[in-house]
Order: structure tokens, then C-alpha cells, then sequence
């Protein structure tokens, strides 16, 4: 069965976005290694599920980067490969309100969450599934127990206040920790499963 | 008369003390808090003690002086001393250093300090803080209670964090950082994986 693999940015505190979804905290000036790190992860995944919030800024932010198709220097060459990655993996947005998808490569789960993301994890295919977000999107999955890999990119900052993706969880939930790595930047990845 | 040690100016302008180090060392979960409340037993904490002994007895080591919060205090001060009594408690070595470091318990109500080797600390928390830091000596150690840290973090007093990460989700709880009006960049110093689960991650305040 394929996996379901959350890729998220965290504070130290444990916020993946300010009060109102500020991502300014964040750490962008990636190194070499945390670069190649992302891109192995996706290597092995070819689906992407976007809640339908943040779809519209996650599409349209790639879309942008390839129609600029800036390959100037090292570090736009490597955006706007990422860019290509992001917008030629099929992606399913998750919806009630929308009637049909006006993204490239993208199809629209309109069902119960848990039954769409079981039905996806159960499709013949050798890569896995990832999300990256937004807040709410996340919570609910992990609400409802359908996250296999945590990967939590844990920022060198203190943000005080902000979006969270565990709050929405009744009960303690214990982890297991498969893989602690440190980057460049500060960055410290944590990869965990459930228990 | 203390001994005084060199002050660097930093950006802000406010000459910040070269000297002493203060530092935190607490539990966190996954998702951020250090405790579940006020009667926290910190039972969502991974006992692995043989695990990490090494580090908490090295940061220990590392400090002479501990700063406490008065709520933590009356029951902390105590139940060290009381394991200090007891050498084939498994937690002794800690009990031996907590007990042998001078200690400062800031209050605005107490009257007299009723505990050995400790002082109490009444004045402002910013110059209470630097004057200790300006002594010399070995750092500074403060591992609570929650509220007591976050002044420490909302006045930048904290010079290094020592978070031992537990591989678990508690939901809710109390946060050190929630008096942050803008978010803090910290610098990544060392990161310790233990078999447990538990990550620590050790921050410096780079002001």
C-alpha cells in the first residue's frame, strides 16, 4: 500500500505558520544538503494532496517560477527545477465547494476524507503520497489517522503564537522516531511514524 | 564587590554581559509544550534516564548557579534534597549537583529564604540576571517552572536551550515562548539522538 508522507516546516514551538499563515519565519537560506534531502523525499513520491485553501497559492506559486523560467544562477536553475517537479506530479485537491479543477494535473477528492485518502492509498502505484499543507488540511489528517510518515522540518526559531496541526487531537499520540538529521541552515529534520 | 567581567555592546545598543551563560534545559513535546498544565506529573515524558544521563549530568556540570521560579521552588528545592539523602537513588547524581550549586529563588513574596545554600532574589528580573552573569564563575542553570522561563524568554535573558524533544503529541499544555510579540531566530548548536525517541536539540541565543 502506498504511504501518506506529511512534509512540513515547524517551529520550535510547534506553529507551521503565524497567527494569519506568515511563513516569514521560516528558514530559506537551504544549503546543499537539506536541498538534496527534499529532493530525494519527493523522489519517491508522485502524488501531492493540497487542501483546497492553499492550492490556489502552492499552484500558482510554481506556475509562476516556470513562466519566469529564470535559470540565471545555481539557486533559480534549482527553484525552477523544483518548479517543474511540483507542477508535473498529479496533485488531488480536496474540496466540498468546487465543481471542477482549473489546475494543470490535478483532480478534485470531494468525498469523506478518510475514504479518499484510503481509496488513494490503495491505487496501484510504486511512488508514495506527500502533503505539505496548509494548517487545517494537515490537522485533519492527522485527526483522523491517516498520516504513515511524519517528516517535521524543525526551524531554528521561536515564533510564540500561531497555526498549529496537532491541536485538533483528543488524546496523546506517541511517535516513532526513525531518523534525526541536521542541515546547513539550522534546519533539523525529524522523521517519525506512528506508533 | 563582584568580579567583573568584560561587556560587549550588541546591536540593540544595550551593553549585554560577556560573561556567565544562562541556561535552560527542559522536556518538550512534539508540538511544543513543556508541561500539560499546572499539575503536570510529566508522564507524557519518555523515561530514558540511563540514555541521557551523560548530557544533563555534562550540562549540569557545566553550571554552579540555579535560578528558580518561586512556584517551582517549594517543591523542587525539597525533593532534591531528599533524594540527595537517599545514594542508591537512581537520580543521585543529579541530587548531589543540584544540591551543591548555589541557588536563587526570585520571589515578590517571600520573606526569608528557608532552604540551604539559597538566596532569595526580589529586584528587577533584566538586573538580577546580568548581575549573576557579570560574576564570575561557572554558567547559570534554569529549568522552570513555565512561567518563570517565559519572563526569562520575553526579557531575552537565556543564553542557551537545551530541548529534549519527546517523540510524542500532547495536544495542549503551557508554551515558554507564547509571550513572543515577533518571532526569535535561535542558532542551531548541537543535535543528540537517543534510542528512546528523544532528540536534543541545543540552541544558542545569538541576541
Amino acid at each position: 500500500m502506498r504511504k501518506l508522507k506529511l512534509q512540513v516546516q515547524i517551529s520550535v514551538d510547534g506553529f507551521v505558520g503565524g497567527p494569519n499563515g506568515e511563513l516569514d519565519w521560516m528558514t530559506w537560506d537551504w544549503g546543499d544538503d537539506i536541498k538534496k534531502y527534499v529532493n530525494d523525499l519527493h523522489d519517491k513520491i508522485d502524488t501531492i494532496l493540497l487542501g483546497r485553501k492553499m492550492t490556489d497559492g502552492f499552484v500558482g506559486h510554481w506556475t509562476s517560477v516556470i513562466e519566469k523560467r529564470d535559470e540565471s544562477t545555481k539557486e533559480l536553475r534549482e527553484n525552477y527545477e523544483f518548479a517543474k517537479k511540483m507542477i508535473d506530479t498529479p496533485k488531488v485537491v480536496f474540496t466540498r465547494t468546487l465543481e471542477k479543477s482549473e489546475w494543470k494535473n490535478t483532480t478534485l477528492a470531494k468525498g469523506d476524507l478518510t475514504e479518499e485518502v484510503n481509496k488513494l492509498k490503495n491505487q496501484n502505484s510504486k511512488g508514495d503520497i506527500i502533503v505539505y499543507g496548509g494548517a487545517g488540511f494537515v490537522s485533519s489528517l492527522i485527526k483522523n489517522n491517516l498520516i504513515d510518515e511524519y517528516y517535521l522540518f524543525i526551524n531554528p526559531t521561536a515564533i510564540g503564537k500561531g497555526l498549529e496541526i496537532f491541536g485538533s487531537l483528543e488524546d496523546k499520540m506517541k511517535l516513532k522516531l526513525i531518523k534525526s538529521q541536521s542541515f546547513e541552515c539550522g534546519i533539523v529534520v525529524n522523521h517519525y511514524k506512528p506508533e | 564587590m563582584l568580579n567583573e567581567v568584560p561587556k560587549i555592546p550588541t546591536q540593540s545598543g544595550k551593553s549585554r554581559p560577556r560573561g556567565r551563560k544562562l541556561k535552560l534545559q527542559m522536556q518538550m513535546s512534539l508540538d511544543g509544550f513543556v508541561s500539560t498544565g499546572s499539575n503536570d506529573e510529566q508522564k507524557w515524558v519518555t523515561w530514558a534516564w540511563e540514555e541521557i544521563k551523560d548530557d544533563v549530568l555534562d550540562l549540569l556540570d557545566s553550571c554552579d548557579t540555579h535560578v528558580i521560579g518561586r512556584k517551582l521552588a517549594v517543591d523542587y528545592i525539597p525533593h532534591w534534597q531528599n533524594t540527595f539523602a537517599k545514594s542508591d537513588d537512581p537520580m543521585y547524581e543529579v541530587a548531589k549537583r543540584i544540591v551543591a550549586m548555589k541557588k536563587y529563588v526570585f520571589t515578590k513574596t517571600l520573606k526569608t529564604s528557608e532552604w540551604n545554600n539559597t538566596d532569595l532574589l526580589k529586584g528587577d528580573l533584566t538586573e538580577e540576571i546580568n548581575n549573576l552573569k557579570n560574576q564570575s564563575g561557572k554558567d547559570i542553570l534554569v529549568v522552570g517552572g513555565s512561567s518563570f522561563v517565559s519572563e526569562l524568554i520575553e526579557k531575552d535573558l537565556i543564553d542557551e536551550l537545551h530541548f529534549y524533544l519527546n517523540p510524542v503529541v500532547i495536544g495542549k499544555g503551557e508554551s515558554i515562548f507564547s509571550s513572543l510579540n515577533k518571532f526569535k531566530k535561535i542558532n542551531l548548536k548541537k543535535v543528540t539522538k537517543y534510542d528512546c525517541g528523544i532528540v536534543l536539540l541545543v540552541y544558542e541565543n545569538n541576541f
